[in-house]
């Protein structure tokens, strides 16, 4: 619409959408956004809606704490998951203890720390390495050097899931921490805080929601993890509440040994093994934000 | 009885405030009064590059000290040493003297920790913790060992009252002090560093981010804290500079066309009224009056 | 790259030459209004008059011109100290063309025949003193020299000396009382004209400032 050049002051005012292939344009890609995330949603749902479909029958309160694991030809109703359970809870949760801090505090060391340093290059490459290893190997490596020696057990797993576990907590808790302004580290060292007060008092709490973040994800992905299981802790159908010694089971592990056998019952209770830890894994996630929240309500 | 008072009194003092364990043999100068600051042809390098070069200056007790000139001439730089804050840049190295109450401040024996409790910065963009305002305030006190509740509270309550920012937040203590509108927040900021109750207060462009209200609303409490304190302050607003100090640093870029390199200098220090009423240097004249960007 | 600060710049040379039109004023009409005086010629106040008229619209129009600049820049050091001076001596300049125009009046109210030849004397050398005096002062400002003050001051002293000489004339009652009394008056215009070159002079010490170190490095 090019105006005469006389009359560029009575030039009318159009405010409209840009009319024309610049609108159909935009009409075109907000369709194809919103078909992606429903594509995205698709798969989503139908494990979700599966999963609940499949697996609440076998769901009851036998079920999560029986603490013989039935043989596979036995149907629902006898026996249940609880050794699993207790497995999956005490190793997760032992690996997390191991991974989060190192791994946080790993973070710290090269966000803070290292700078430029060799050794900081190095654990920064290493980790990087780390997160590509596959799960199965963790689990080998774990056999050769420990379960050889030492036997299977609870803590050989959380050994090997900790290992998995540490490269993305220190990854997502570096990122986290870079993302703290230094502005505000500035600030906490004019008031004359050591490094390691200035890290304390103020980057990790700024950081913390992030980290959780990172560590849940962290903690979600070893606990559905069967390879390196598979490997360390060999199998029980008794409950064994001890992680230092003997073998133990987790439910990922139940999932896979009782999906491929042929008879209903232990298909049953694959379905509900899987659900549970779905069902566990959903709880903590909103375990941790809600005390992440509660911690940092008044930063906001 | 008295005496005994003034004895607790002096007591409660020496724990907010830890001593920097040196001997105060800070030079009295009977026309100008104690000196503070005392620079003797100090050049500053980050790596191979210097940044200012031959700066020798005195900053008076109780006094505000501004420091002008145009970008990339070092006041920055200068001001940042004067409480080790260069420390934090890798690289960063100082030649030369610097002198804080006669103490060597690069001395091999000196803390940048207990200097920076002594000599607090309020920066150009306000940076409140993420925190609550009360946290904010009592950061300083808390990280000095204060625990003590009661203590606390007179120590946020009075530093707030001091950086007339009490009123608009006494109700609003425990909320967060990201919260806070810009002038507020860099209120905020000088109430934190007044906390901790240092000796120096240097401020690098507090008002630069801020609307004129605000702007005055500091220079007033800049005012009324001077005679506590001293103050040093880096300035673009040459008219801010003429309202609050009374003695100005013109800094300015030499360049070297041989070498291409350019440096910081101070051009001429004296009395505010000195430096804009009748300044000795050409360069000065030509900056005050807006000659030379 | 623009120059910062071009109008402001503008504005001040604006004044500048004002205020130089002010001087020249002054500077010009002096010798005729002592012409006028010593061979009793009115022609010349005809054009003071005008010239009068001229000065009392430029003066305020000079004055607002720096109210304005002052208002709206915010002047400091030399800008200031020009500003300042301006609006000191645009009243002396004002006043000492009214002075001009007093001494040129004069001339309507004695014949030239009616002077003794010593009055007569005096008188020239006066006008001729002060025209000198004028001439420097103009000059001072021009070139902003502040060692002129002092060299004023001490042709003021000339000026005071010729002026007691004069008023020792008159008293020796030589001339018809109307035209004593006049000749006063005239020696006290000449004598105060003298009084606001040197003033003048005194104010550029002001305006060219603190003597300037050579710059470091």
């Amino acid at each position: 619409m090019m105006a005469a050049a006389s009359d560029s002051l009575a030039r009318p005012v159009d405010l409209r959408e840009p009319s024309g292939w610049r609108r159909s344009k935009n009409q075109i890609m907000t369709v194809l956004m919103w078909l992606a995330f429903v594509i995205v949603l698709i798969p989503l749902g139908f494990v979700l809606v599966t999963l609940v479909a499949k697996g609440a029958d076998a769901i009851s309160w036998q079920f999560l704490t029986n603490s013989t694991i039935p043989p596979n030809v036995v149907p629902l109703g006898t026996g249940g998951m609880g050794a699993a359970v207790v497995g999956t809870l005490e190793v997760t949760g032992f690996a997390s203890v191991l991974a989060i801090p190192l791994g946080v505090l790993g973070a710290v060391y090269l966000n803070e720390y290292g700078g430029n340093r060799i050794l900081a290059q190095l654990i920064s490459f290493m980790s990087n390495v780390m997160t590509g290893v596959p799960s199965i190997v963790m689990g080998l490596f774990i056999f050769i050097i420990w379960v050889t020696h030492f036997g299977y057990s609870g803590l050989a797993g959380s050994f090997a899931l900790a290992c998995l576990m540490l490269p993305i907590v220190i990854r997502s808790s570096y990122e986290m921490l870079r993302l703290v302004p230094d502005s505000l580290r500035q600030g906490s060292y004019a008031l004359g805080a050591s490094k390691a007060r200035v890290t304390l008092t103020i980057v990790l709490p700024a950081a913390l929601s992030g980290i959780v973040s990172g560590a849940l994800l962290a903690v979600a992905r070893a606990a559905g993890e069967t390879a390196p299981v598979l490997f360390t802790m060999l199998t029980v159908e008794q409950t064994n509440s001890n992680l230092f010694s003997g073998p133990n089971t987790t439910l990922p592990f139940q999932i896979f040994m009782n999906a491929q056998s042929a008879y209903t019952g232990a298909n049953a209770r694959a379905w509900g093994a899987a659900l549970t830890l779905v069902a566990i894994t959903f709880i903590l996630m909103i375990a941790a934000r809600i005390i992440t929240a509660l911690f940092t309500r008044n930063t906001r | 009885m008295e005496e005994q008072q003034d004895q607790l009194n002096v007591q409660q003092d020496e724990e907010i405030l830890p001593k920097l364990a040196v001997p105060d043999t800070a030079p009295r100068d009977k026309f100008n009064g104690t000196a503070v600051f005392d620079v003797q042809n100090t050049s500053i390098y980050y790596g191979s590059f210097r940044a200012v070069t031959d700066v020798s200056l005195t900053v008076y007790e109780n006094e505000i000290t501004a420091f002008i000139g145009p970008s990339g001439c070092g006041k920055t730089t200068v001001l940042r040493s004067l409480n080790r804050m260069n420390d934090l840049i890798t690289g960063a190295r100082v030649e030369g003297d610097i002198r804080y109450r006669g103490v060597p401040l690069y001395g091999k024996d000196v803390s940048p920790i207990a200097v920076r409790r002594r000599i607090g910065m309020v920066f150009q963009k306000a940076n409140p913790f993420p925190k609550s305002v009360y946290d904010n305030v009592a950061y300083g006190p808390r990280i000095n060992g204060i625990r003590n509740k009661g203590k606390l509270d007179e120590i946020v309550e009075r530093s707030l009252k001091q950086a007339a920012l009490w009123d608009e937040v006494k109700d609003r203590l425990n909320k967060s002090g990201l919260g806070l509108s810009g002038g507020q927040a860099q209120r905020l900021c000088i109430a934190r560093t007044l906390a901790v109750e240092p000796d120096v207060v240097l401020m690098d462009e507090p008002c630069s981010a801020l609307d004129p209200i605000a702007t005055g609303r500091i220079e007033d409490l800049m005012h009324e804290i001077k005679s506590r304190y001293t103050i040093v302050i880096v300035t673009h607003n040459m008219q801010q500079a003429t309202r609050v100090s009374d003695r100005t640093a013109f800094y300015s870029v030499l360049r070297d066309e041989k070498s291409d390199t350019r440096t910081g200098v101070l051009v001429e220090y004296g009395q505010t009224a000195q430096i804009f009423g009748d300044p000795q240097d050409s360069r000065t004249q030509a900056y005050v009056t807006g000659r030379v960007g | 790259m623009v120059e910062p600060r071009q109008e402001f710049e503008r504005d001040l040379e604006a004044i500048e030459a004002k205020v130089i039109e002010l001087f020249a004023m002054v500077a010009e009409d002096l010798p005729g209004a002592t012409q006028a005086l010593l061979t009793g010629n009115n022609d010349v106040l005809q054009a003071l008059t005008e010239r009068e008229q001229l000065i009392n619209a430029l003066y305020p129009e000079i004055e607002e011109l720096v109210n304005r600049e002052i208002l709206l820049q915010a002047p400091v050091a030399s800008d200031l100290r020009f500003l300042l001076s301006v609006l000191r001596i645009v009243p002396e300049l004002e006043r000492s063309h009214d002075l001009v125009v007093q001494i040129a009046s004069r001339a309507n109210h004695i014949l030239g025949e009616d002077l003794s030849p010593r009055t007569r004397g005096i008188v020239e050398r006066m006008g001729a003193l002060a025209s000198e005096m004028w001439r420097q002062s103009v000059d001072s400002w021009y070139q902003r020299d502040r060692s002129a003050a002092l060299a004023l001051e001490e042709r003021d002293d000339e000026m005071d000396e010729l002026h007691a000489s004069l008023v020792a004339e008159l008293a020796s009652g030589r001339m018809a009382l109307p035209v004593t009394m006049e000749m006063t008056l005239v020696a006290r215009f000449y004598e105060r004209l003298a009084d606001h070159a040197v003033n003048i002079a005194r104010r550029v010490v002001y305006l060219a400032g603190p003597v300037k170190e050579k710059p470091a490095g």
